[in-house]
């Protein structure tokens, strides 16, 4: 009984605190003044504002894991798509490069209608390292004889040696082997272009036989002189890169650089019947 | 049928040689795989077999590279001759073994091109083709013989006869 008196005195004065604050409230709203609404939003402000910072913390750290999986998705889609780019402009830089050789040769057989040319491709070279001597394949079948002449769009390569059916054998005039009739272009001196095993594996030759009136200049142009029979003349060979005097100063002769990259060569011509 | 395979196998090593070889080319020098080849197994073997595999594998050189056909012939049947004499004497079912006769091969083989080739007709520097040609293809072959190797020890060996 005692207890039920008691529980009912306090319901009644929290009832009566409630009605208080519904009319202060009510009159604060009225005139808007501070309210126990702003007091309290006041004091629960900063907490509020930490909370909320943590809690946008800990949601933004679960979307990033959550997002994560997706990166690594679109990441590993992107890398097959790079690779996949990568090889195909690693296959149109091939293409570019055989149009840029395959161009030069029509070039030269356009530029050279009087010579009777077969286009082939090297596909053998020589088995050890001392010759630099290669495998074309076309042969006696599409009319190449032995000697004749073997050239690319940048200049001479050299002549065939040997012709099969169906391939041919040709020594390269950095074979040290390989000799041939030259012409320095700006003072029309003969010479004699020879293979050098010591400089054959730069593409380079030697030039001898040069008298010393006049002399050579560095980057004069050496091309075929037609002398020896087997090649036609003004062929390019290549360009003086450097120039020896002997020692009595009777005679110069010059390393030739030869136009012809011997290490990338793919795609010749043979001029049939040139000799 | 193994003689057959063996004949193929140089056939494939020939076309190899001439062709995808120059792929991995160091210092302008590349492997000479026939010449391994004659080696190896003429160790393995040390018979009349070996030898006349080392006189094809020089036939083929001679014959792929378009020059005087003979003195890669007579060096491949020599350096075979040579292992055949020895290898009874030797452990000779060894990779190593096989590895240092290539080395030790090679550089004879090697000059002795150089000299029949440059120095009879007054062509050449000694010194140049040492430490060019001569001593870098001798390396490259004891090296590539790791390759090599198992597939000639292969068909080298005898078939275990069934029970």
């Amino acid at each position: 009984m005692k207890k039920n008196k008691h529980l009912r005195v306090v319901v009644l004065v929290m009832t009566i605190v409630i009605f208080v604050f519904m009319g202060i409230s009510f009159a604060s709203y009225s005139k808007n003044t501070s309210s126990p609404n702003g007091i309290l939003g006041t004091v629960l402000q900063p907490v509020q504002n930490l909370l909320s910072y943590v809690g946008n913390g800990v949601g933004g750290f679960f979307g990033f894991v959550g997002d994560m999986k997706d990166m690594q998705e679109e990441n590993l889609e992107l890398k097959e798509e790079i690779q996949e780019l990568s090889e195909k402009l690693r296959d149109l830089d091939s293409y570019s490069q055989e149009n840029q050789r395959l161009r030069q040769l029509l070039e030269l057989k356009e530029g050279s209608p009087q010579l009777d040319m077969v286009g082939c491709e090297v596909i053998a070279k020589d088995p050890g390292n001392w010759f630099y001597s290669f495998t074309v394949d076309k042969g006696a079948g599409d009319g190449i004889e032995k000697n004749d002449t073997v050239v690319s769009g940048a200049g001479l390569v050299g002549h065939v040696t040997e012709v099969g059916p169906n391939w041919a054998r040709v020594q390269s005039i950095i074979d040290s082997n390989s000799s041939v009739g030259a012409l320095i272009s700006r003072t029309q001196d003969f010479a004699i272009v020879d293979g050098d095993l010591t400089l054959a594996d730069s593409g380079k030759c030697i030039l001898s036989y040069v008298t010393q009136a006049p002399s050579l200049v560095l980057g004069d142009a050496v091309v075929t002189s037609g002398l020896g029979g087997v090649y036609p003349e003004g062929i390019l060979i290549g360009t003086v890169s450097e120039i020896i005097s002997d020692s009595m100063g009777y005679s110069q002769s010059a390393v030739v650089d030869t136009a012809v990259d011997f290490e990338r060569i793919r795609e010749v011509m043979v001029i049939r019947n040139a000799g | 049928m193994r003689y057959v395979l063996t004949g193929i196998f140089i056939f494939l090593l020939a076309a190899v040689q001439t062709t995808v070889l120059r792929g991995i080319e160091i210092f302008h020098t590349i492997p000479n795989m026939l010449f391994i080849f004659a080696v190896c197994y003429s160790l393995l073997r040390g018979d009349y077999v070996a030898l006349a595999y080392a006189f094809a594998c020089g036939l083929v050189l001679d014959l792929t590279g378009g020059r005087l056909i003979g003195i890669n012939t007579l060096l491949c049947t020599l350096a075979s001759y040579f292992c055949i004499s020895i290898s009874g004497d030797l452990f000779n079912n060894n990779r190593f073994v096989s590895m240092v006769f290539v080395l030790l091969l090679s550089l004879p083989y090697e000059t002795l091109i150089y000299l029949f080739y440059f120095v009879i007709w007054g062509r050449g520097s000694l010194g140049f083709a040492l430490v060019a040609k001569i001593i870098p293809a001798a390396l490259y072959n004891f090296i590539f013989t790791i390759i090599l190797y198992p597939a000639v020890k292969r068909l080298a060996e005898e078939p275990v006869p069934s029970a």
